[in-house]
């Protein structure tokens, strides 16, 4: 699964894009992105789609010098999955409400709310058992949560400085799963990713 | 629009071969892992060991809200796993369970323990032998699932390890307990703050309420560390490292299953289940296994089940130099008792 997770994220510095997001005319664009997830030591990837729906150009003047920066909102919708051994296997599907600051050098920073759906599937064979004992196997077994959660991002646009559409982040959340018997379960994870934007 | 697709199809086998089928082992060395869903709740179970001698140790771990795979340790692998086959089964809301159901009437621990006798019999042939290894809470929970119609036929045998099959005799005995050795501690100057501290709640508390009970069993786990003849368990930084990464253990669960035990009260319902007076339909044989020193069930449960047990094969054992968890202090010592007497039963 690693090796699959690799090959994608390296797949983006290779792709050479017509479309190209310059600073001077630069506007937030929708963008796909994909990353390597980790949760604590449990591996997983996730693929997103970010759909920038407002954004505003914000000047100051410092020493004589005029710094931009864009203050953007994102909705971000990704499918993830991770693989803790002997636990389960979780795909979320997950909604993140994204505030970020973009400099015009490149680098930004956001932070997001996020709300979800899980599904667990149990990492190994599940029995049930009747009152009578009849065994059978459970066929995907596994749980239903709801999923709420913060996470922050520092990234870089190369889009900002270059022609190509690309930015890399690196993205601790929390995730709490609900309800876990009756109470919530958190999940820390880290993500490096990539999003690519396919129109200016 | 292909490469989500093709990212969606690589997350979606990922996740359907993860919950592929397992091979469950016949004969030789069991090491097998699998999960038994009951009311909502997975939990997982392992078998380990020698499935040849037909015998199984099933452990009823401790808590409410501990695990099973704490009792693993290298010398239960090397010498216990190598005469009979451990099952190592997390209790509902304990351990690595896990499920997004509510917490249930106690009597769903009783409806557990069945289920996972028929299943270990399904998976592993009807002729297996099934030791009960009860511990603290599990010492609760094994006379509790005993007691009840024929659900004792279902078990050849039952091993009692400081278990806490009445509340409140339980209760009433750790505050009778830490009162006598505290007060012969402070007379020999030892821990004297602590101990005067621990006197001093006890002396004055309504211990019988339950709403001590929280209290005195932290005093009575912290009296144990203070007497000088316990062996105290010692483990290495990477000790704990092996036993974590060598049982795929899930810490958060842990904690967050603990965490729910406690809060929610499970054990509860168990200061008003009588357990006692039932005892004598209870005709397994039995061995009875206390630390000197266990002050968290003290050694005066065992007496009462003697006193109360229909079984007239009844063993008894004290270890002089442990507390409640003689597996523990003196593993040695404990597990070469186990294994006698399993092998004689």
């Amino acid at each position: 699964m690693k090796k699959y997770i690799i090959v994608i994220l390296l797949s983006f510095f290779m792709i050479n894009a017509d479309a190209s997001v310059l600073a001077n005319d630069y506007q937030p664009v929708t963008a796909i992105r994909a990353s390597y997830v980790s949760a604590l030591l449990s591996p997983g990837g996730k693929i997103g789609l970010e759909y920038p729906y407002k954004y505003r150009e914000i000047e100051k003047y410092k020493r004589d010098k005029t710094i931009i920066h864009y203050k953007e909102r994102y909705i971000v919708i990704s499918l993830g999955s991770y693989y803790q051994q002997g636990f389960h296997t979780n795909l979320m599907l997950q909604a993140e409400w994204t505030f970020r600051k973009q400099r015009s050098r490149g680098m930004y920073f956001d932070y997001s709310p996020v709300i979800g759906l899980s599904r667990t599937f149990i990492d190994g064979t599940t029995y049930s058992v009747d009152d009578s004992g009849n065994v059978s196997v459970v066929k995907y077994a596994g749980d239903y949560y709801g999923i709420l959660g913060a996470s922050i991002s520092l990234g870089y646009n190369f889009g900002m400085r270059s022609n190509r559409p690309i930015k890399m982040f690196l993205k601790p959340s929390l995730l709490v799963l609900f309800p876990y018997s009756n109470m919530i379960y958190p999940r820390p994870t880290i993500e490096l990713g990539l999003s690519y934007s396919f129109k200016k | 629009m292909k490469l989500i697709q093709r990212i969606s199809l690589i997350i979606l086998l990922f996740a359907l071969f993860s919950c592929q089928k397992e091979n469950i082992t016949k004969s030789g060395m069991a090491n097998d892992r699998f999960f038994l869903e009951s009311d909502g709740q997975k939990m997982p179970i392992f078998v380990a060991g020698n499935l040849d001698s037909d015998k199984m140790i099933l452990i009823i771990h401790g808590g409410p809200g501990g695990n099973s795979i704490v009792y693993r340790d290298d010398y239960v692998i090397e010498n216990v796993e190598k005469e009979f086959a451990v099952v190592y089964w997390d209790q509902r809301y304990a351990g690595g369970s896990q499920g997004s159901s509510s917490i249930k009437d106690i009597s769903a621990y009783r409806n557990d323990i069945k289920k996972l006798i028929y299943l270990l019999r399904s998976l592993y042939g009807q002729n297996k032998q099934i030791y009960f290894f009860a511990h603290s809470w599990g010492g609760f929970l094994a006379p509790y699932f005993l007691i009840e119609s024929d659900n004792q036929e279902m078990v050849d045998g039952w091993i009692q390890i400081g278990g806490a099959h009445n509340f409140y005799l339980n209760d009433s005995l750790t505050q009778q307990m830490l009162m006598f050795y505290g007060r012969q501690e402070i007379l020999a100057d030892r821990n004297v703050k602590t101990w005067e501290k621990i006197v001093a709640f006890c002396d004055t508390a309504n211990y019988v309420h339950i709403k001590n009970a929280f209290k005195l069993n932290e005093y009575a786990h912290q009296a144990e560390g203070l007497m000088p003849d316990v062996v105290s368990p010692e483990y290495t930084f990477k000790e704990l490292f092996d036993w974590y990464f060598s049982n795929d253990v899930p810490l958060i669960a842990m904690y967050i299953n603990g965490f729910a035990s406690g809060i929610f009260k499970v054990y509860e319902p168990a200061y008003i289940t009588e357990i006692s007076k039932y005892l004598n339909r209870i005709e397994i044989p039995t061995i009875l296994l206390w630390g000197k020193y266990d002050f968290v069930c003290p050694p005066g449960l065992m007496d009462d089940i003697k006193e109360n047990i229909g079984s007239e094969d009844v063993s008894e054992y004290i270890f002089e130099n442990s507390g409640h968890s003689p597996m523990m202090n003196q593993p040695q010592m404990f597990w070469q008792v186990v294994i006698d007497w399993i092998k004689t039963h």
